[in-house]
């Protein structure tokens, strides 16, 4: 009696199932919904486009190291990166990007030039407006399905780099937002996996911004960073962009 | 900020690692006494977490096909039913040994505090005049267990010791009244099998010579001349920058920068730890270094810390991207110890020196270096820690050993359990000692001369 119980129950989900699956293929929207629904629900396309520059302070955070550091960060348009974090425990680490040169340096490792997967990586999150211009970077991407995740619907959709591993997204059903990204960059210490859980959304001059990323490396260990102040359009230091000495001279031995 | 990220797995691990070995070491077993419910308890807790440690941090997370439940059905009974606190860590111990791994195990609570000294300074008669003062102090001698023997190894110039006129070679009979051979005696019994069983002992002994600043510590050695001598050293304060990293304790870090004899370059540093302190100093050694004769990194007492620092380190050694010193493998994956060349690296012989209580990082930086074919190493055989591994409390009070990530050197070898083995042993007698040469570095100072034309 028990296994006809459990059979007939089996049948049911299985049933339930397929025409579930059915109902979703019919119904998912396209790679490029997905996207309108989230410029839209964080401030709309001329919104993004009234900004040029944006400069962020804050925090990162590996709570079970007990680490907190600051760190200040510009970005402008079309490519312009500037991050640094300084932390007596860690010391000074900076990374940025101009004219196509993607770089990183810190008292720990020295520095160094991102090229390939990790650079083309890099390229993406450099443009403020990487939502609005995502076709220059991806040569397609796919909504594949209703997942939960954190315990909302989201529509799972991956996209393909045009140079790259494969990133997935997942984008809540309901709000539009943008609330996981998974991606795995190669660089000279391997395939390193990071997902990123963009949250506290909250509106800096017309557009809604993430305030905290939480990031898992490697599928174990907890980073954050948070967002004390974000500030579109600011006076950006003369120089704050230009490539320092020591690239400059791997550039030139290059 | 990627690659620190990255490296973020890394630092923890060699910290945790380096603290943790640190302050790991046991002996003799107490005679059984019978437990107590609550004992019980504590002891089907500890079985608990031990369990649900290795299930949820193992980097292998079939671990290696064992089925990790029907052990715990097997095994918690046994611990469940165990009339004395060996027999129910017996039954832990039967659970880690499943996993035929070294850097796991289960350390009793009486032999946990014995070997970290925690009873010793206890008991330590303490200085009226000082009882209030916090910091720690220090004697000033670095001391290794060679063939049974523990020997002064080194003194540094202006330490209480070098006051009291105690030099290289001397030999530390008692301390504070304790006679030091039953104490190796009984580690030695105690750690039979174990890893980083050097380590463990030596970091033992020579926490007995801890304290706080002020605090008077009885040494009887036995001289240069064969004879025995007592010294009451006054400790002094803990030489050094004091770095906090984020949870860790504060530690002291130092560095030598030195040219010895034949424009040999020689840095030193015991930890790889307080990068605003350490790393500024090293850089600018090797960039001073950049015509010198041949460079020394003496390694010898670090017990690591920092993972990225080793990356950075090598790189001073290493002129084309693409090099790595081994590969960590977590549950995530594996990741790489990739060297980053520096600009302007040194392309000359390159010397590093070990010993019995280089771990972790020390580990990871020499064997890197060693299997890269760019540095000789010198001294003795390293803890053999380089996993990350570190050591909880467990709820009965023992202590929980376990690794977190494996790590393969570049040349494929596993450096947990067996170490950096040196191309050159110098093993630091009690005779090479008194010559007032410091063997390891002479060995590799005249190493370097003779790669030079």
């Amino acid at each position: 009696m028990k296994f006809a119980i459990k059979k007939i129950c089996l049948l049911t989900a299985l049933l339930a199932m397929i025409l579930t699956g059915s109902a979703l293929a019919d119904d998912l929207p396209g790679v490029q919904d997905v996207i309108d629904t989230f410029i839209k629900a964080t401030g709309g396309k001329d919104a993004y486009l009234a900004h040029e520059s944006m400069m962020v302070t804050g925090t990162f955070e590996m709570p079970v190291m007990g680490l907190t550091a600051p760190l200040v960060m510009y970005q402008a348009m079309p490519d312009l990166t500037y991050l640094k974090i300084e932390s007596a425990a860690i010391g000074t680490i900076e990374n940025g990007s101009i004219d196509g040169v993607f770089w990183e340096k810190s008292l720990m490792g020295g520095a160094r030039i991102k090229d390939g997967e990790e650079k083309a990586s890099a390229e993406r999150t450099a443009n403020l407006r990487l939502w609005l211009e995502w076709e220059k970077y991806y040569t397609g991407g796919e909504v594949t399905g209703i997942e939960e995740i954190e315990g909302r619907p989201c529509y799972a959709m991956t996209m393909t780099p045009k140079e790259g591993q494969p990133e997935y997204s997942w984008w809540d059903t309901e709000t539009g937002l943008l609330v996981k990204n998974a991606a795995v960059v190669t660089n000279e210490m391997g395939d390193v996996s990071i997902d990123a859980y963009p949250s506290d959304y909250r509106d800096v001059g017309g557009v809604m911004v993430a305030h905290t990323v939480k990031q898992v490396l490697m599928g174990v260990q907890e980073m954050f960073i948070k967002t004390e102040t974000m500030t579109w359009d600011p006076e950006i230091p003369e120089g704050t962009f230009d490539i320092p000495a020591d690239i400059k001279a791997l550039l030139e031995a290059k | 900020m990627k690659p620190f990220l990255r490296t973020g797995s890394l630092v923890l691990a060699s910290l945790l690692l380096a603290w943790a070995v640190a302050g790991c070491a046991g002996y003799g077993a107490k005679a059984p006494a019978p437990l107590t419910d609550a004992q019980v308890q504590k002891n089907m807790e500890s079985f608990d977490m031990v369990w649900e440690t290795i299930r949820d941090k193992h980097w292998d997370p079939e671990l290696g096909g064992l089925d990790w439940s029907a052990a715990r059905d097997t095994l918690r009974p046994k611990v469940e039913a165990a009339t004395t606190q060996r027999e129910a860590r017996g039954a832990m111990g039967e659970l880690i040994d499943l996993l035929g791994q070294s850097h796991f195990g289960i350390i009793p609570a009486s032999v946990y505090d014995d070997a970290t000294g925690a009873v010793k300074k206890k008991d330590r008669p303490k200085s009226g005049a000082h009882a209030d003062i916090a910091s720690d102090g220090y004697s000033g001698m670095d001391i290794r267990l060679v063939d049974d023997q523990v020997l002064v190894v080194k003194v540094d110039p202006g330490s209480p010791a070098a006051a009291a006129g105690i030099v290289p070679g001397w030999q530390i009979l008692k301390v504070d009244d304790e006679d030091l051979a039953p104490i190796i005696e009984r580690l030695t019994s105690a750690l039979a099998g174990r890893h980083s069983v050097s380590l463990i002992m030596a970091r033992a002994i020579a926490s007995r010579l801890d304290g706080e600043t002020g605090e008077i510590v009885a040494v009887d050695l036995l001289d240069g001349a064969g004879a025995e001598v007592r010294h009451d050293l006054v400790l002094s304060e803990v030489p050094g920058v004091p770095v906090t990293t984020g949870n860790l304790p504060e530690v002291n870090v130092w560095s030598v920068t030195d040219r010895l004899d034949g424009d040999v370059g020689y840095f030193r540093f015991n930890y790889f730890l307080g990068i605003m302190e350490i790393m500024p100093a090293y850089n600018a050694a090797m960039a001073d270094f950049k015509d010198a004769t041949g460079i020394i990194v003496d390694l010898r007492g670090n017990p690591g810390g920092l993972g990225g620092m080793a990356m950075g380190m090598s790189g001073w050694f290493i002129q084309d991207k693409g090099h790595v010193l081994g590969t960590m493998f977590t549950r995530g994956g594996p990741l790489k110890f990739a060297v980053n060349p520096r600009l302007g690296s040194f392309t000359g012989p390159v010397a590093v020196l070990v010993d019995e209580l280089s771990a972790s990082t020390s580990e990871i930086m020499a064997g890197g270096l060693q299997d890269l074919e760019r540095a000789r190493i010198f001294g003795r055989t390293t803890a053999g820690a380089a996993l990350p591994s570190v050591i909880d409390k467990l709820p009965n009070g023992d202590g929980f050993q376990y690794a977190i990530a494996n790590y393969i050197s570049h040349g494929g070898v596993t450096l947990e359990g067996t170490g950096v083995v040196p191309d050159e042993e110098i093993i630091p007698t009690r005779d090479k000692l008194l010559t007032g040469v410091d063997p390891a570095v002479e060995a590799a100072r005249q190493w370097i001369l003779q790669q030079t034309p």
